[in-house]
């Protein structure tokens, strides 16, 4: 990364921590901005082993939902916020190695559609043994403020960022994009394909399950179920496509537009912002497969060269 | 003897697409492994490449046995290959391609600061070093087969399998190949060129496998193969065999 982009990214990283302190700050802005994180976190998680490993997980929401689950549970049980947040990451990351073994085996297509058939099974599971509504009991309710949850979520985006930063950086990272590329290709170079997308497979999910335990935390009352519905998985997917697939900013970006977006049309028009991404997402995968962030390579390119 | 093939024998259900054959290679050898279509070269390669186990036979590098491991740990025991469609890895840099190479495969460098400089050093052996930015999806095809070539050499291979690599290549790029292999024999590495070009591996090796229908039927220097009356007979037919 450029020196730019440091200063960028340092300048919005202070910003971001001293906003529940500026005197304009209120529960509205600190809502749209948790669920922000909460968006880009999710986004910037499934690319790790979309975008970087070439595996389309369309089951991702079965990691948000886990990690909410078993965050919520025994934070309301009692255990400390800190073990049952870091608890939701490593029952995420665990039922990804459980079934990363058999689903890793599959290929391309035949790896999305048993990814969804895997989630959508959990997902009928949670709806039938919970069906009901987990609220905030009395004493979290009294002493509920939206700070301590705005930290937490940017805490969470910040180390799933910082996950993806390192991946591009480092051997492991380098190994599964490799992958990506070509399976047969790494291979004969050494590289161990299998182990590679499992890796992958599992930190993705272990960042998915902590994105879901700050959701968990954040959330004054919600349907058990909620957290598992296939929307996580195809919010992360359309935000990550329209940033930009396999890159490190690509994701954030595409959740910042993706949340503008929602919250500017849901005021006038419920759900519209759908519309509006579906098509963008049409559009991205015709004519830009590499987002914005191409888009933006490509001006840069066109303004250098006509200099 | 840095290669044992013994007895590799490869049936695809019914077709025998390689019968008993067996050879050896020495340290620093070039090889040149020829046979008309369909006479097994490319199965005898990708057993050796483990991109399949044989149906019966060995394959020992440096005596261990290695026959039937999968592709990423034959890498790792010091066998390097290429495609013979080439496949680097295009959404990366030519600098990424090499250095994947180099924090892999045999011999592997974990700091990522070391395996760039060292990568760097092959890309000016293969005379890629101004593009070490450049993505390998915008490299010209021949680019392309240097840099597949330079990814392979990263990963340190003690044995280098060529698969059908001047193919496609102008004469002039096929003489500028033959120097880069000649090249290879000065660094220790010993090289096993699977050809269609008969003349380019005449040239470059100093010895000769002939295979056909799956059947080793000659083997030896360029010239006592290139007089062998198997070797004419299998290439040019029965009536030109007779001199």
């Amino acid at each position: 990364m450029k020196y730019g982009g440091w200063l960028i990214a340092g300048v919005l990283l202070a910003a971001l921590l001293v906003t529940p302190q500026l005197p304009f700050s209120n529960n509205k802005i600190l809502t749209i901005l948790i669920q922000l994180f909460i968006v880009a976190a999710m986004a910037s998680s499934w690319n790790i082993l979309a975008g970087f490993a070439g595996q389309v997980n369309l089951g991702h929401a079965a990691f948000f939902g886990l990690g909410a689950l078993t965050t919520r549970l025994m934070w309301l049980d009692g255990y400390p916020l800190a073990l049952s947040f870091v608890a939701g990451g490593l029952v995420a990351a665990l039922f990804a190695l459980a079934i990363g073994f058999p689903a890793l085996r599959l290929r391309g297509i035949y790896f999305a559609i048993g990814t969804l058939a895997l989630a959508e099974a959990l997902n009928e599971t949670v709806s039938n043994i919970l069906p009901g509504n987990s609220a905030l009991p009395g004493p979290q309710l009294v002493s509920y403020e939206l700070p301590s949850r705005y930290y937490l979520a940017l805490g969470v985006v910040l180390v799933v960022v910082a996950v993806a930063y390192w991946l591009t950086q480092a051997r492991l990272g380098l190994g599964m994009m490799s992958v990506r590329e070509n399976e047969a290709a790494a291979q004969a170079i050494g590289i161990n394909a299998f182990r590679h997308k499992l890796w992958a497979f599992i930190i993705s999910a272990f960042l998915a399950g902590i994105t879901g335990s700050a959701f968990a935390y954040f959330h004054v009352s919600y349907y058990y179920q909620h957290t598992f519905t296939p929307l996580w998985t195809f919010d992360a997917v359309l935000v990550t496509f329209v940033g930009g697939v396999g890159t490190v900013a690509g994701p954030i970006l595409g959740a910042i537009f993706f949340v503008v977006i929602r919250d500017v049309l849901a005021t006038n028009l419920t759900n519209f912002h759908q519309v509006i991404f579906g098509v963008l997402f049409i559009l991205v995968v015709l004519i830009l497969p590499g987002g914005f962030l191409e888009l933006w390579d490509r001006l840069r390119v066109r303004m250098t060269n006509s200099k | 003897m840095l290669l044992e093939v013994r007895q590799l024998t490869k049936s695809f259900g019914g077709l025998l697409a390689l019968s008993n054959v067996s050879f050896t290679v020495e340290k620093g050898d070039v090889v040149g492994l020829i046979g008309p279509n369909g006479s097994g070269k490319s199965t005898a390669f990708n057993i050796m490449a483990g991109t399949f186990p044989p149906t019966s036979g060995q394959v020992l590098l440096e005596g261990k046995d290695i026959t039937g491991l999968p592709a990423h740990q034959v890498s790792a025991r010091g066998i390097a290959r290429s495609f013979q469609l080439v496949r680097p890895f295009l959404h990366l840099t030519a600098l990424q391609n090499v250095m994947a190479g180099r924090m892999y495969g045999h011999e592997p460098v974990a700091s990522t600061h070391q395996a760039k400089t060292e990568a760097m050093a092959i890309l000016a052996f293969i005379g890629l070093a101004e593009k070490n930015q450049t993505k390998a999806g915008s490299l010209t095809v021949m680019e392309r087969k240097w840099l597949e070539l330079g990814r392979a050499l990263a990963t340190r291979p003690k044995l280098l399998l060529l698969d059908e690599f001047m193919a496609g290549l102008t004469p002039t790029e096929v003489n500028a190949a033959m120097s880069l292999i000649g090249e290879f024999k000065e660094q220790g590495i010993t090289v096993i060129v699977v050809e269609h070009i008969v003349k380019a591996v005449m040239n470059l090796s100093n010895h000769v496998i002939v295979l056909n229908a799956g059947t080793k039927i000659a083997e030896g220097s360029p010239q006592e193969v290139s007089r062998d009356p198997h070797v004419i007979k299998a290439y040019l037919g029965e009536r030109y065999a007779a001199h």
